[in-house]
């Protein structure tokens, strides 16, 4: 249904570009450089994956992408376009108001919390129908109850008047995926949607979200520090670190063979079901303090191959291979190292 | 768009910073020092009040009644704001009044403070019987109607100063031990209680060492509240005239004797009144400020504020 | 529900039996009943008496269960100060007091929740200064002085309001903004605080997610969950009326309510009307928690009676 373009843009225009975004957070201690320039685009029916540990700036440029950017956050600079047309700024308003909630729409991580606990379920769905595609509030509910159908919640036509607290973990993340679907977006943003569950449920979300993207041709940008949350889901990846996007490429490119030697560490420290995994190492250190963000790579004090040359001037995010960008002055150095998995053995 | 906000330094540590901080802080809170001033005035002009007072507030004259404020027709500086229906001084009368209600404030807060922290800490720290116990009386006597209370013992007791101190904690006590409760039940889930348990500390070092202070900053908050609303009602009791009697002075009675006169001599109501407002107030915006500096998230989002008073577009 | 129901009035029943206990202990062992009662004049035998007329003179545990027994009976006896049964006149000035504070506590929720709401949307704003000083002055002016000033200001330089007794309805109408202010004030705090925390939720991040409309988003969703405190908190106000405000706010304007009644048993030196009122607003008290524990039900869904 989402999935037929629109013969207003043009096709080689990206669903979604970000562009050198930028967004800082206000605070007492002071200025916290959440994310330092992001870029990456989004394509009809892409998926794509925003990988990186907590605190480097993924579920941030979700949400500016989303313009839930609040203060004390700020975006202090760079763009989001849509089809082209930015959805920033005084001119982006009006345009973002018919765009945000309509044709994108969000999913959280801990879906107990992120349902309006006092509302029915089917009125939290409806409410999307009535705003968004103009329905009324019979048809709403009838369209509510398909929506829950469509999810894998059984007893949907009951379901719908029930309420948050009498649902599970896993169904509530189901009602909320239902609710996003609801105004027929052409890209769903999930922000870290299995880390609240348990393991068996994960697995039944992601394979209801992976079902829903191939059937409705959505696009997904899927935000997870979880490598293997990934791999089953995503075309493609961009890993970031301390506010930026260090690597982008095809998902199984990065895994195989890694430009970056974060996006290495992050493969080496993810346990993976399909490949014998000698030892699981760890990246040693930490994340730098984002109110004063190095001058250089932010990742050269936790590199086993930095030089001078890291320490002094930021890695420009450059396309080594055809569709690979990596932002590191000694990209794919890290194949003399050897595999991932086979790290620190 | 670059980035032209900058952070202003603030917390390094040390003592005297820190100390210097939260006075500079307390500064920058216009509301919150004007707070500490109304009550440092308080207890100045209380202890002070002979030496501050014009004249003997007892003092009456015949041929003085009712005169009006100064700046009215018929006043005079000698009673700056005017006097009574028997000739009396009304700002000394209101520069010694504040003696009963510091003494009233002070009294109240301090046994209503310690029973309530005491059964409190019972009822957090031992939970079980104790707990329920505690809890259940708490929970029958907020069922019960506070003031009524006062006035049958009141009806029966010769009400004085001593008598009210004594009278008014029986309602006072229970906010604190509600509160003192709440913060015992979270401080024992921190992993440091968890920990001197398991090491086996001892409950009163346990109590002393990492309750009490975590309790510090709610309790003295909840004091300087408590302590604006036992002034508050012992204004009320004495307007009603079941607090303080005459001869003695207090500004809920001077209003209550004022009121006789409301349609001639209206200063007679106002400045008392004015006086019991300020000093609440007062204790009120510094009790605010006080919560807001310890709570992390309530200054956090101050500056917030501050920085969205500079201007900044959330997309 | 049912049993629900029964708990809590077997609860409140308990509560009714506590406040006679007390009151009884007060005023029998801590106080002289007889020579409250009496003038001072009084001679030895006319103590005597009185003393035998009201059964004071019998052994003091027979005395306790008579007590509770004709107070659970609603009997108090006679008003020696009109000499007719106490219940009836308090019964007779308990729906003036009850429409008082009903129309203030109408007129406190109308003012105070959108102000708290307003300034909620905008916390450190102007507006949210502004009505956060306000509030804080409101409710530091003692309400015996906020009663006489607008007693000066509308009564008697404005004459727009008639200031003493209860004629008509706009007798009615100073008491009430007497009683409503400082609920006002106190109200508007709470539904500011607690709305600023609803707006922080991670369920209404989603809803601005869903880009529905803004009004939907703070009426629908984070009001109707910053309701459930700001009913407490009215709820409270409403026996903090009855329990306390009542009695000053009412003597201050001669309103013949039970707050004023109350103190005029006090100055008639009339204890057993006293009690009698006592016992009402108690039971008033208790009433008003159970129907506020139901309507919570209606309001939260996830709350069970039991």
């Amino acid at each position: 249904m989402a999935a037929v373009p629109d013969m207003e843009t043009p096709l080689d225009v990206p669903l979604l570009a970000v562009d050198d975004l930028q967004v800082s957070f206000f605070t007492r201690r002071g200025v916290v450089q959440a994310v330092r320039g992001a870029s990456f685009t989004l394509d009809r029916g892409q998926t794509i994956g925003l990988v990186g540990e907590s605190g480097s700036g993924k579920s941030v440029t979700s949400r500016a992408v989303m313009g839930l950017i609040e203060l004390p956050g700020r975006i202090v600079a760079g763009d989001i376009r849509w089809k082209g047309k930015s959805l920033l700024g005084k001119d982006g308003h009006a345009y973002s108001d018919r765009i945000r909630g309509k044709e994108i729409s969000i999913i959280f991580q801990d879906p107990m919390t992120s349902l309006n606990p006092l509302m029915k379920i089917g009125d939290q769905i409806g409410e999307v129908l009535g705003h968004h595609l103009g329905m009324d509030r019979s048809s709403a509910d009838k369209r509510a109850v398909e929506l829950l159908d469509l999810v894998g919640i059984s007893f949907p036509r009951q379901r719908v008047k029930q309420y948050p607290y009498e649902f599970s973990g896993g169904m509530n993340q189901r009602v909320a995926i239902a609710m996003a679907l609801a105004s027929e977006p052409e890209l769903l943003i999930a922000d870290e949607p299995t880390t609240a569950l348990d393991v068996t449920i994960q697995a039944q979300i992601l394979e209801l979200l992976q079902q829903l993207q191939t059937d409705l041709g959505l696009a997904v940008l899927l935000i997870t520090h979880d490598l293997g949350v990934v791999a089953g889901l995503c075309q493609r990846l961009a890993v970031m670190y301390a506010g930026r996007i260090v690597e982008t490429g095809q998902a199984e490119e990065i895994y195989s063979d890694p430009g970056h030697p974060y996006a290495w560490g992050l493969i080496g420290s993810t346990p993976r079901l399909d490949v014998v995994v000698p030892k699981l190492v760890s990246i040693a250190g930490a994340p730098p303090d984002l109110i004063r963000p190095p001058v250089g790579c932010a990742y050269a004090p936790r590199c086993p191959l930095a030089v001078e040359l890291c320490e002094q001037v930021s890695p420009e995010l450059i396309e080594h291979l055809p569709h690979r960008k990596v932002a590191c002055h000694r990209a794919f150095d890290i194949r003399t190292v050897g595999a991932p998995v086979a790290a620190g053995s | 768009m670059a980035q032209t906000v900058a952070a202003p330094g603030i917390a390094t540590p040390g003592i005297t910073r820190r100390f210097a901080g939260v006075v500079g802080e307390l500064w920058k809170d216009k509301a919150g020092f004007f707070g500490l001033l109304v009550m440092s005035t308080l207890i100045l002009v209380a202890i002070a009040a002979p030496i501050l007072a014009p004249h003997d507030p007892a003092a009456q004259s015949l041929s003085a009644r009712l005169d009006p404020p100064f700046w009215l027709e018929g006043g005079s500086l000698e009673h700056p704001l005017g006097t009574d229906n028997l000739g009396r001084d009304v700002l000394s009368r209101i520069i010694f009044g504040s003696r009963v209600s510091l003494i009233v404030g002070l009294g109240v807060v301090a046994i209503a403070g310690t029973v309530g922290t005491v059964l409190g800490l019972l009822a957090g720290y031992n939970g079980g019987r104790v707990d329920s116990l505690i809890m259940r009386w708490l929970d029958t006597q907020l069922a019960f109607p506070g003031l009524l209370l006062y006035l049958v013992i009141l009806s029966v007791v010769r009400p004085s100063l001593l008598v009210l101190i004594v009278i008014l904690p029986i309602n006072a006590w229970m906010v604190y031990a509600l509160l003192v409760r709440g913060v015992v039940l979270s401080a024992k889930e921190t992993p440091y209680v968890e920990a001197a348990e398991i090491v086996g500390a001892r409950p009163k070092r346990i109590i002393f060492r990492h309750i009490l202070p975590n309790l510090a900053a709610p309790l003295l908050t909840l004091a300087v509240l408590e302590f604006a609303s036992a002034i508050l009602a012992e204004a009320a009791l004495s307007f009603l005239g079941l607090g303080i009697q005459p001869p003695e002075m207090s500004w809920g009675l001077d209003v209550a004797i004022g009121r006789e006169y409301v349609f001639n001599a209206w200063w007679l109501v106002t400045f008392p009144g004015i006086a019991i407002a300020l000093t609440v107030l007062g204790a009120n915006l510094f009790a605010s400020w006080l919560r807001i500096v310890a709570d992390p998230h309530e200054r956090e989002k101050r500056f917030a504020a501050g920085v969205s008073m500079t201007g900044g577009r959330g997309a | 529900m049912g049993r629900f129901l029964l708990k809590r009035i077997l609860q409140g029943a308990i509560v009714v039996i506590g406040v006679t206990v007390v009151v009884f202990v007060v005023t029998r062992l801590i106080g002289d009943p007889v020579r409250v009662m009496l003038p001072l004049e009084a001679t030895a035998e006319q103590r005597a008496a009185f003393a035998a007329q009201l059964g004071f003179d019998r052994p003091i545990h027979v005395q306790f269960f008579d007590f509770i027994g004709s107070a659970l009976r609603f009997d108090f006896g006679n008003s020696l100060w009109q000499d007719r049964p106490a219940l009836e006149i308090v019964l007779e000035a308990l729906p003036r007091t009850l429409l008082l504070v009903g129309a203030s506590m109408v007129l406190a929720v109308i003012i105070a929740v959108p102000l708290g709401i307003l300034t909620s949307l905008k916390p450190g704003g102007f507006l949210d200064r502004l009505l956060v000083t306000l509030s804080l002055t409101g409710l530091s002016m003692p309400n015996f002085w906020l009663g006489l000033l607008l007693i000066v200001i509308f009564g008697v330089q404005l004459q727009i309001f008639p200031i003493f007794g209860s004629g008509t309805l706009m007798h009615a109408v100073l008491p009430a903004v007497t009683f409503a202010l400082p609920s006002a004030a106190r109200l508007v705090m709470l539904t500011r605080s607690a709305m600023i925390d609803e707006l922080n939720k991670s369920y209404v991040a989603l809803v601005k997610a869903k880009n529905v409309p803004f009004r939907r988003l703070v009426g629908a969703h984070a009001f109707r969950n910053a309701a459930v405190p700001v009913m407490t908190m009215t709820g409270w106000e409403i026996i903090r009326a009855l329990a306390g405000y009542s009695v000053v706010v009412e003597t201050v304007f001669a309103w013949p309510g039970l707050g004023f009644l109350a103190i005029q048993s006090i100055t008639r030196q009339d204890l057993i009307l006293l009690q009698a009122i006592v016992f009402v607003v108690a039971l008033m008290i208790i009433t008003i928690n159970i129907l506020m524990d139901v309507a919570y039900k209606y309001i939260d869904p996830r709350i069970k009676l039991t």
